[in-house]
């Protein structure tokens, strides 16, 4: 049976019954308020609305979560009649009051709602926005949440004394297969959860050496009694958690939706919500950000000492690390012996984070006394602290970055075969593009889909990659780190004229030199791949692989090199060459020139536009 | 097919410690404020649920938003804890924003910070835990 006219019939019925359902109920006009709808976090579904809330407990009336109407209706009905349902959902009051629906609300009773709002004394709001951490998955595309500026903090201009908001997932798994799957498809819950700022400062800044950027937000003193009263009602609130959709940037940007739906924060977000994004929706509107502040990670602070010094000093510096042993400091004129002592102190903070905050960690006792032993040097010196200076930094701000999805179109050309080459990046940032607000020399990309068509032949899917991560750390006299890259996803085996997808797994481990504005890398990398045609195989291949990247933000250029000696299904050397040019005319577009070529195949050219949006 | 079966399958219950490595941050998915049952998190975790130490922090939790009004008592204890280190740098040097976070939790703002300073060695010893630690502060400043 056909079922396409009986669902055009019931769709044509449905407008009808939800016009006839306004009519009967006394036409709550504000129910499709913006305020209301941003309050009780309804979506306008095609013909219906939606809350994103899901636990029963946040609705009054039993259909409020699909039904805004009713769940109107029924708010005013029990905010008129019960003190208590006041007391527990004071943001619906303060709500329905501004729109002349009920009588002002008296506060004065609620004991619990009175403690929370003298308990965070609310006198600013921020959004923090807190560095991508590239090696580990759920961090690597950075973190939103709300630092809570209390009157204490404020008068004594503190953030320690203020109180975090997070929005995060109850992870009810120790399995990183099920972790990913759950998280993708919405199997964890999530709330917001209210901790002391210093919390997310150890946290970030200490043991994952992640930079904090806080915007405060433009909130009026009634945004901010709101704000309160809102979060207050949050207590009640639990919602599904979408890795990449409704995400913690996404239900953050949207509580500040709640509070001040005018600003339209919202409007053009995408459905996938990389946490930057939310900045740029923030950042984009007028009058929306008050200040921008900066809080370095605990290693910023380390290199910033440790780069001031002269050669000598480091030398003496890298000494004392690799002895443990501070004796020859005492010897040093007081000021050197402050400087260096200020600086070894941060290298412990930062190389022993964690072993310092958890005491049971293995490390945690010799960590422990040295920082003692430092400290101890340090009580009895007596010049002041060299004050340290990031405002070179700000031009980093993640509000300056590009934004993450990307679009390429251009001339194609293979063996005199003139085609057309595009691509479409869903996510994120790779080192060919400007690096202002990401982490250097880096790439994380999730779904990038490239496809290529040639005069007379039908378009073929080159690659689709799933995940790709750089992570290319340069060595440095006093870190010395693994770089790595890790790929996976399927492509097209090139050779034959028809469409044979290979799915494959990359990864390369190895080393990177840093000079200035240049990458030097070098890896031994692995693949394997599964050929999915006749003769079908499993290859697995192993090789040196060489990158060199040169990126100032206007000019980028990288050359890559890899020979490989592929096992099965016949022993076999393989030599990959990867060349690419990108200028930069802002930072969201620019013209790339590539080359590639791959043995016993032919030169592949290709020359376009790359659109960031 | 049969081998594929059985590896997505050994992944799915495999059960395996990896989910350490995502950690309490993250952009929310992986916190999980519990994990491991010790450091800061789950001292913070354990203030505000009178778990360990029968104190409340200053008015946080970590598992809710923490709406009954008698979390609001200030624990410097809980602070000293959770931020040791940052704040015997800060004492050593006789500045700083964590000393001057706390000396605000103990009502104490202008205490003499030289003085604490000066008895650093003292304060600190790698045996004395956060209540000794607060005994010490509070009977110099």
């Amino acid at each position: 049976m056909n079922i396409l006219p009986v669902f055009l019939f019931l769709s044509l019925l449905l407008p009808i019954q939800a016009q006839s359902f306004t009519r009967n109920h006394a036409t709550p006009y504000h129910a499709t308020e913006p305020k209301w709808l941003a309050l009780i976090r309804y979506q306008h579904k095609i013909l219906s609305y939606e809350s994103e809330v899901d636990s029963p407990q946040y609705f009054l009336h039993k259909q409020g979560k699909t039904n805004p109407w009713l769940e109107y209706i029924e708010t005013k009905k029990q905010l008129t009649e019960s003190q208590e349902i006041i007391c527990e959902f004071p943001a619906r009051a303060m709500l329905m009051h501004s729109l002349n629906e009920i009588n002002k609300p008296d506060f004065s009773t609620c004991k619990k709602y009175l403690n929370f709002k003298n308990k965070l004394n609310l006198t600013a709001v921020s959004l923090i926005f807190s560095g991508y951490y590239i090696n580990k998955p759920a961090s690597a595309f950075g973190h939103t949440f709300f630092r809570l500026r209390s009157a204490e903090g404020q008068k004594k201009n503190n953030d320690l004394l203020d109180f975090g908001v997070d929005f995060n997932a109850n992870v009810d798994t120790n399995n990183p297969l099920m972790y990913g799957v759950k998280g993708i498809l919405g199997g964890f819950s999530s709330n917001f959860k209210l901790m002391p700022y210093y919390a997310k400062i150890r946290e970030y800044n200490d043991m994952e050496n992640r930079e904090l950027w806080d915007y405060e937000l433009n909130f009026t003193d009634k945004d901010l009694k709101f704000f309160v009263a809102h979060l207050f009602e949050m207590n009640r609130a639990l919602y599904e958690y979408y890795y990449f959709t409704e995400n913690c940037s996404y239900h953050v940007l949207n509580f500040i939706n709640a509070i001040r739906p005018d600003w339209q924060t919202m409007a053009k977000l995408d459905k996938f919500v990389p946490p930057v994004q939310t900045i740029h929706a923030l950042y984009n509107k007028p009058n929306v950000v008050k200040k921008i502040k900066y809080l370095p990670a605990q290693n910023k602070k380390f290199f910033k000492r440790y780069d001031s010094f002269n050669k000598k000093n480091k030398k003496f510096i890298k000494k004392i690390i690799k002895s443990e042993n501070f004796e020859s400091l005492n010897g040093l004129e007081p000021q050197l012996q402050n400087l260096m002592l200020d600086t070894l102190n941060d290298y412990y903070d930062y190389k022993y984070a964690t072993a310092l905050l958890d005491q049971k960690h293995a490390q945690h006792k010799s960590a422990a006394k040295r920082k003692y032993l430092l400290n101890v040097m340090r009580s009895k010196n007596n010049i002041q602290s060299q004050k340290l200076n990031f405002d070179s930094y700000y031009s980093q701000a993640p509000h300056n970055s590009h934004n993450t999805k990307r679009i390429k179109l251009g001339y194609l050309n293979n063996n005199h075969r003139d085609g057309v080459d595009f691509e479409m990046r869903f996510s994120f940032h790779d080192y060919m593009d400007r690096q202002i607000g990401f982490i250097p020399f880096s790439r994380s990309v999730l779904g990038r889909l490239k496809l290529k068509y040639f005069e007379h032949e039908k378009i073929k899917l080159d690659e689709f990659a799933i995940v790709n991560v750089d992570s290319l750390r340069p060595l440095h006299a006093i870190e010395k780190t693994f770089s790595w890259r890790f790929g996976l996803g399927i492509a097209d085996n090139r050779v034959s004229k028809n469409q044979e997808l290979n799915p494959y797994m990359n990864f390369s481990l190895g080393v990177s030199l840093r000079f200035g504005d240049f990458l030097v890398s070098s890896f031994i990398k692995t693949q394997q791949s599964y050929q999915t045609k006749f003769p079908r195989d499993y290859t697995a291949s192993i090789g040196p692989e060489l990158l060199l990247i040169f990126n100032n933000d206007f000019i980028a250029f990288s050359s890559e090199y890899a020979r490989s000696l592929n096992f099965s299904p016949i022993k076999s050397y393989q030599t990959t060459i990867n060349n690419k040019f990108r200028l930069h005319f802002s930072k969201n577009t620019s013209l790339y020139l590539s080359h590639e070529f791959i043995s016993r195949q032919k030169h592949t050219y290709m020359a376009g536009t790359a659109i960031n949006f | 097919m049969t081998k594929i079966i059985f590896i997505i399958a050994g992944l799915l219950f495999a059960g395996t410690t990896a989910s350490a490595a995502y950690g309490p941050a993250g952009c929310g998915l992986g916190a999980n404020l519990m994990e491991g049952k010790s450091g800061l998190m789950y001292n913070v975790f354990a203030a505000t649920t009178n778990g360990t130490s029968g104190n409340q922090t200053f008015g946080m939790t970590s598992g809710t938003l923490g709406c009954d009004g008698e979390a609001s008592v200030a624990n410097s204890v809980t602070f000293i804890e959770n931020n040791k280190f940052a704040l015997s740098n800060d004492v050593s040097k006789g500045e700083g924003a964590t000393l001057d976070a706390y000396l605000a939790l103990i009502n104490a703002p202008s205490a003499n910070k030289l003085v604490l300073k000066a008895n650093f060695a003292k304060i600190f010893a790698p045996e004395n835990s956060a209540e000794q630690i607060q005994v010490m502060i509070t009977e110099l400043i």
